[in-house]
């Protein structure tokens, strides 16, 4: 009985620790999202150097959480949104509205499929 | 490269230990939720060890909520007969007093080559001989032969036998087993005479030493190298 309840608590642990995984992740991705949209708006209106250093700031937080990342995410999603993180800079430097939006569209496609990822739902599930 | 080694390490270490709680019948004949767990496992693992762009934790927590299920299944199957019966399903009896019951074959999906080849490994020829064949849940098959076919016993015969006990090890190798030494009543002193008596001074040079209760011993010498 004794390693029927061991059996017991690693899944309740287990399933605890992914459960706080999936909330810490979806912070973490908010908070990066929400200073894109800082940036977005910056670029919008013109304001390119201004979104440049709010993509850098979030590339910064986005890379300071490396061990985390690769741990827990594949690293071709890593490497994948860390690219998007550089298009964006490129495109801010060259202050081109066209390819800002694209790379902007691209960031968030990553960084929300990362989220996706993990969210349980019948979908991701089946 | 550096990855992989650290990686195939872990998930080694981390299987060993898991298959050594899960007990020693997972080594031998394994019932299907075993069998299940040991095929699920043996892919899983393997996985991160092939691509190192999918973390370790991806190997790692099936693994364990692989173990924790087969260790609820395992306590489930032993408390309840229900539970034992739904997952590991019944044993079929597929001969019954040298008649093979057609019916439960087929719902055991076992051949008449099976049958008969499972017979011949345990040298029965002849069907009629059998009282009873069964098919256990782990993919076994156990026979029972008719009274008539059976070995005489000793106590059948009349004959008066003596037990002599397990043999225990007293050296292995070259090395002394001291707890077996003391289990057995006996001590140094026996052990230093009882290797004069062959012509040994040194217990490294002894391959096998063995003595049961009535006190027979075996002795080998350990081969050296020429």
């Amino acid at each position: 009985m004794k390693k029927y309840w061991v059996g017991i608590l690693l899944l309740a642990g287990m399933l605890g620790g992914i459960l706080l995984h999936i909330r810490h992740l979806e912070t973490m991705i908010g908070e990066l999202t929400d200073q894109v949209d800082k940036a977005q708006i910056h670029a919008e209106q013109g304001n390119y150097s201004a979104a440049g250093e709010e993509i850098s700031q979030a590339m910064d937080q986005w890379e300071r959480a490396g061990h985390y990342t690769h741990i827990f995410i594949r690293h071709t999603e890593i490497d994948s949104t860390t690219d998007a993180f550089c298009d964006l800079l490129g495109a801010l430097a060259a202050e081109d509205a066209g390819e800002c939006r694209g790379a902007f569209r691209k960031l968030y496609a990553h960084l929300t499929n990362i989220a996706k990822m993990e969210r349980v739902s019948v979908g991701s599930i089946f | 490269m550096a990855i992989i080694f650290f990686r195939t390490i872990i998930i080694f270490i981390t299987l060993l230990l898991f298959m050594r709680v899960l007990g020693k019948r997972q080594l031998g004949e394994v019932e299907l939720s075993e069998l299940v767990v040991s095929v699920l496992i043996a892919n899983l693992a393997g996985l991160p060890l092939q691509d190192i762009g999918i973390p370790l934790l991806n190997g790692l927590i099936p693994v364990i909520i692989l173990f924790c299920c087969e260790l609820l299944i395992s306590t489930l199957t032993m408390k309840s007969v229900r539970m034992r019966t739904l997952l590991c399903g019944r044993p079929s009896l597929l001969v019954e007093n040298g008649v093979i019951r057609q019916k439960e074959m087929a719902r055991s999906r076992f051949t008449i080559d099976e049958l008969t080849e499972e017979l011949r490994n345990q040298s029965i020829m002849d069907i009629s001989t059998v009282k009873y064949a069964v098919l256990e849940t782990d993919g076994t098959l156990n026979t029972i032969l008719a009274p008539s076919q059976r070995p005489a016993t000793a106590a059948q015969l009349g004959i008066q036998t003596t037990d002599n006990g397990f043999p225990i090890i007293i050296i292995n190798d070259g090395h002394v087993l001291s707890d077996n030494l003391r289990h057995t009543g006996r001590d140094e002193n026996w052990l230093k005479a009882e290797l004069s008596r062959h012509g040994i001074r040194q217990t490294q040079d002894v391959y096998l030493l063995t003595v049961d209760a009535a006190g027979n011993v075996y002795f080998a010498e350990k081969e050296h190298d020429s």
